[in-house]
C-alpha cells in the first residue's frame, strides 16, 4: 500500500461516519487529483470504502452531484490495522543513532 | 497630421478598452466554464470504459467546487494532461517512467532468455538423438560393462544416497508438521475473522465502528503479546 493511499485512509478514519467527497479529501491530504481518484477507485474496488452519489437534483441545486465516500466496517478495521502497523514499523525502524546526541538514523 | 494620428490612436485605444475588452471578458466568462467542462469530459473519455461515466460526473463536480474560472480551466487542462497516467493506473499498468523502462527491459530480457532456452533445447535434442536404422527402427543401446572394483564404490554411493534420503524424509516430516500447525492457526484466524464480521454486520451501523475499534484493540493487544513472546524466545 502506498503512502498516498494511507493518507486517504487516515482522512477517512478521522470522521469515519461522515462521508467525504473528492475535493474535500484532496484538500486534507494535499494529494493531486491524478493520484487521489485512482486511489479511491482502488479502495472502492477492494471493498474498503463505499462510494455513493449525492441524492440531489443537479438542475435544482445548480451544480453537478458529488460522489461521497465512506469507510465500510471491514474497511475501517483493515485501515486501522494498516495504519497501526505502519506507525509501529516506523517507530521500530526509526531510532536515534547511538553516540550522536540529537541525531537520528535508520537502524537496519 | 501627427496630432490627428495621436487623436485617432487615442480614440481607437479608448474604443478597444472601453467597448471591446468588456465584451471579450464577458464572452470569456461565459465560455471558460464550458471549455473547462469539455476538457474534463474529454479527460474522462480517456479512462477505461467502466470508469468513464463515473469519472466524468465526479470530476465535473470537483471542477464545479474549484473557485475562479481560470483556476478551473487550469485544473481541467491538468486533468487532460494527467489522464493517460490515471488511465494506466486504473488499468493496473505501470505509470512511472522508470517503471515503464523496467517493464521494457524485463520484456527484452525475458525474450532473450526464451530465445536462449529454445536454442539450448534444440542443441541438446540434436546431441541426444538416438541413431536409427535405415528402416526407421531404433538401434539397441550398447551394453555397459562395469568393472568389478566399481561395485564397492557403487555401494558406498547407495549408502550415502540412502542417508541423504533419510535426512530429506525427516525434513519433509518436519515441514509437514509445521504446515499442519500453520493451517490450524489460519483456520483459527479465519474463524475469528468470520465471528468478527458476523458481529459487525449484526450491529446497527452506528455501533459497528465502535465494535470494530474494540475488537481491533483486543486483536492488536494480542498481537503485541505474541510479538513480545517471540522477542523473548
Amino acid at each position: 500500500m502506498t503512502v498516498q493511499t494511507m493518507a486517504v485512509l487516515k482522512v477517512l478514519l478521522t470522521k469515519p461516519r461522515e462521508p467525504r467527497y473528492g475535493l474535500d479529501i484532496a484538500k486534507e491530504t494535499g494529494l493531486k487529483s491524478g493520484t487521489l481518484y485512482p486511489a479511491l477507485a482502488r479502495l472502492e474496488h477492494a471493498g474498503w470504502i463505499e462510494g455513493s452519489w449525492e441524492q440531489v437534483d443537479a438542475s435544482e441545486k445548480g451544480r453537478p452531484r458529488r460522489r461521497y465516500y465512506r469507510l465500510t466496517a471491514e474497511g475501517a478495521v483493515s485501515a486501522r490495522r494498516v495504519l497501526e502497523e505502519a506507525t509501529r514499523r516506523f517507530s521500530l525502524d526509526w531510532t536515534p543513532t547511538p553516540g550522536l546526541p540529537g541525531a537520528g538514523g535508520l537502524q537496519v | 497630421v501627427k496630432v490627428l494620428g495621436a487623436i485617432l490612436l487615442f480614440l481607437l485605444t479608448t474604443f478597444v478598452a472601453g467597448v471591446l475588452a468588456p465584451l471579450c471578458v464577458e464572452d470569456l466568462r461565459e465560455l471558460l466554464p464550458k471549455w473547462s467542462v469539455c476538457l474534463v469530459r474529454w479527460a474522462a473519455q480517456m479512462m477505461p470504459v467502466e470508469h468513464q461515466e463515473r469519472c466524468a460526473d465526479e470530476w465535473e463536480a470537483h471542477l464545479n467546487d474549484i473557485p475562479g474560472q481560470l483556476t478551473k480551466l487550469g485544473w481541467a487542462i491538468g486533468a487532460v494532461l494527467g489522464a493517460p497516467k490515471v488511465a494506466r493506473e486504473l488499468r493496473g499498468l505501470p505509470t512511472g517512467s522508470m517503471d515503464m523502462v523496467r517493464c521494457f527491459l524485463a520484456a527484452v530480457m525475458a525474450g532473450a532468455l526464451a530465445l536462449v532456452r529454445v536454442m539450448v533445447r534444440g542443441s541438446a535434442q540434436q546431441s541426444t538423438e538416438t541413431p536409427s536404422t535405415p528402416e526407421g527402427g531404433q538401434l539397441p543401446k550398447p551394453a555397459q560393462v562395469v568393472p568389478i572394483g566399481q561395485a564397492v564404490d557403487d555401494t558406498a554411493v547407495v549408502q550415502e544416497a540412502s542417508a541423504r534420503l533419510a535426512r530429506l524424509l525427516a525434513l519433509e516430516r518436519a515441514a509437514e508438521a509445521q504446515t499442519q500447525r500453520a493451517r490450524a492457526q489460519l483456520a483459527r484466524n479465519q474463524a475469528i475473522t468470520a465471528d468478527l464480521n458476523r458481529a459487525l454486520w449484526g450491529l446497527s451501523s452506528s455501533d459497528r465502528l465502535d465494535q470494530a475499534q474494540g475488537a481491533l484493540d483486543a486483536e492488536l493487544a494480542a498481537l503485541r503479546r505474541l510479538g513480545a513472546g517471540d522477542d523473548e524466545r
